[in-house]
């Protein structure tokens, strides 16, 4: 005799579902069998299609017939949070789903609780499932691509408006549950999806269900998407080229029914070329190096390479000996050096022959010139008057000019050149400099020259009062170490 | 730090537990004693926050005293590529 011959098994139900994705059925079976007090080990569930489980083959076990709960049983209580977990995760492909959401029905009977511990493996299981139908009702609503049904030219009434097909293959049975979305968006349009599982009909105003369908029933191809795929490629940015971030959002398991993912392996293929093209066009082309100060002003008084080159009466170019051995560069010419061609002749100019003077140095043996060539401003009108308001030259046009002031140094080669404010710095450094922390000391060029930086004589005019003292004082300071410094220079080379 | 017994800020102090694995461990030690195993569900990565708690079925003894502790656990450094296409 076996021992196990007096353990009694409670009867084995079988529940056949009608539809892969039907809550409301599978939660009034639940309820009864909860009610009846039949443990999740002894409950089969079949969804359409699907086999029958291992453990209760129809012929032998096969109680469809549920029994009906007594009269006083308890109610079934169950979440919130459950409920709407569960009506979700019923969409899911997995066969385990239904015996999954009743076991855990099971357990919130005993501990209404029970969703809360998130190390359990049916909760965390539950979590997955929900997560995985989310995903998927979103992708679809991304990537249903409906084609145009060729329509008879003599047809009439409804079968005259245009009709649009889509076929989709959702993971996860999601077509109902999705049905909202696109009577919503699609209201006006007369469209059909077609999925291996089912399809959805709407016609403007009713939305009926069908068979499951297959790929050929929807049309092959449809006259925009040519138009759709010339965009799709247009929006490409070769520059912003992320393969994985693309396919974590577009995952290759949808591109065989949209159109322009027969695009994408080209796109990704060449965008390191196009990308290069890119840099290429962007760079400027400036021709050869100029061979003379006077092709310096003659191809700078034409050049527009940059929006300023159109202000202004003309280029100002630099003046002073052509071996001279101190090079001062200033901003950009104001208003009088616009007027007179000539850079330093205004209010700043003044400012800096004094202190140039009171330094010791020759203005007439140094090479003055600018960062930039042409006088930047806006009109505006002051008391009846207008004046041409000076503005600061952005670092891109700073840069374009560069050329320019490069020819004029390669010509001229200074021993020393004096940047006066931060975009004569910015020129000759290549980079944005800050005046108060590398002003009085030398910083070495790329051509073996010597660059110290001080402040524009413009912003000594612009100051009042005590800061305006001090700051004469530390410009009249860094002029007289450039002096010092010159001289140094200039018996190293004579000696 | 005890899994099982410390406070929401203790346990927001332990490298590699951040707040969503801190609600997490806090509604779930309602219901059971945790486990090291339960730790590692609800965290990013286990190896990581292993050295600095308790659970009832792990003590690190001889973890935390190691000298190279912190390579052990500190992401390794890796050149990027600096001009990538």
């Amino acid at each position: 005799m076996s021992a196990l011959q007096h353990v009694r098994f409670g009867a084995f139900h079988a529940v056949q579902l009608p539809e892969a994705d039907d809550f409301a059925f599978w939660r009034d079976r639940a309820r009864q069998l909860v009610q009846c007090d039949v443990p999740p080990d002894r409950v089969a569930w079949i969804e359409p299609g699907g086999t029958d489980s291992l453990f209760a083959p129809r012929g032998r076990l096969g109680d469809t017939r549920l029994p009906s709960p007594p009269s006083d049983a308890r109610t079934v209580r169950a979440s919130k949070a459950f409920l709407q977990a569960a009506k979700t995760a019923i969409c899911h492909s997995d066969p385990e789903r239904f015996g999954l959401l009743y076991r855990l029905l099971w357990r919130l009977q005993g501990n209404p609780r029970a969703l809360e511990d998130r190390a359990d493996a049916d909760v965390r299981r539950l979590d997955e499932l929900t997560r995985q139908v989310r995903r998927d009702i979103h992708k679809m609503r991304a990537f249903v691509r409906f084609r145009l049904v060729p329509t008879d030219p003599d047809a009439e009434g409804l079968e005259a408006e245009e009709h649009y097909v889509a076929w989709f293959e959702p993971e996860h049975h999601i077509l109902r549950t999705n049905a909202g979305f696109f009577v919503r968006r699609f209201t006006a349009m007369r469209w059909s999806i077609l999925t291996p599982q089912g399809s959805l009909h709407w016609d403007g105003e009713v939305l009926c269900e069908g068979p499951p369908a297959l790929k050929a029933d929807a049309p092959a191809g449809d006259p925009m998407e040519d138009l759709w795929r010339r965009y799709y490629a247009s929006i490409f940015n070769p520059a912003r080229l992320k393969i994985g971030a693309m396919l974590k959002e577009m995952p290759r398991k949808y591109w065989k029914n949209m159109p322009e993912t027969a695009l994408i392996a080209g796109l990704v293929a060449g965008a390191q070329g196009r990308e290069a093209t890119m840099v290429a066009a962007g760079t400027l082309d400036m021709g050869a190096a100029p061979g003379s100060l006077a092709d310096v002003a003659q191809c700078a008084e034409r050049c527009r390479r940059c929006p300023i080159g159109e202000l202004g009466t003309r280029a100002v170019m630099g003046e002073g000996p052509l071996a001279a051995p101190l090079m001062i560069v200033g901003e950009q010419p104001g208003d009088q050096e616009d007027l007179a061609g000539r850079p330093f002749v205004g209010p700043a100019g003044q400012l800096l022959d004094r202190h140039l003077v009171s330094a010791g140095i020759d203005r007439g043996a140094a090479y003055v010139t600018n960062a930039v060539k042409h006088f930047k401003f806006v009109s505006k009108v002051v008391r009846g008057g207008k004046i041409r308001l000076h503005q600061s030259p952005t670092a891109k046009e700073i840069d374009t000019c560069r050329w320019w002031l490069e020819g004029e140094r390669a010509l001229v080669q200074p021993r020393l050149v004096l940047a006066l404010g931060a975009s004569a710095a910015r020129s000759l450094l290549g980079r944005t400099a800050s005046i108060a922390r590398e002003r009085g000391r030398p910083h070495a060029l790329a051509d073996g020259s010597e660059l110290w930086i001080t402040a524009h004589p413009s912003y000594l005019l612009r100051l009042e009062g005590a800061a305006q003292e001090e700051q004469e004082r530390l410009f009249a300071a860094d002029l007289a170490a450039v002096a010092e410094r010159l001289a140094e220079l200039a018996q190293a080379h004579d000696g | 730090m005890d899994v099982n017994r410390s406070s929401r800020e203790m346990l927001l102090r332990v490298p590699g537990l951040g707040v969503r694995a801190v609600q997490q461990i806090l509604a779930t030690r309602q219901h059971r004693t945790m486990r090291l195993e339960d730790v590692g569900k609800l965290t990013v990565s286990i190896t990581k926050v292993r050295p600095f708690i308790v659970t009832c079925d792990w003590r690190p003894t001889l973890l935390t005293d190691r000298a190279d502790l912190r390579t052990m656990l500190a992401p390794k450094a890796e050149q990027l590529e600096l001009f990538a296409a």
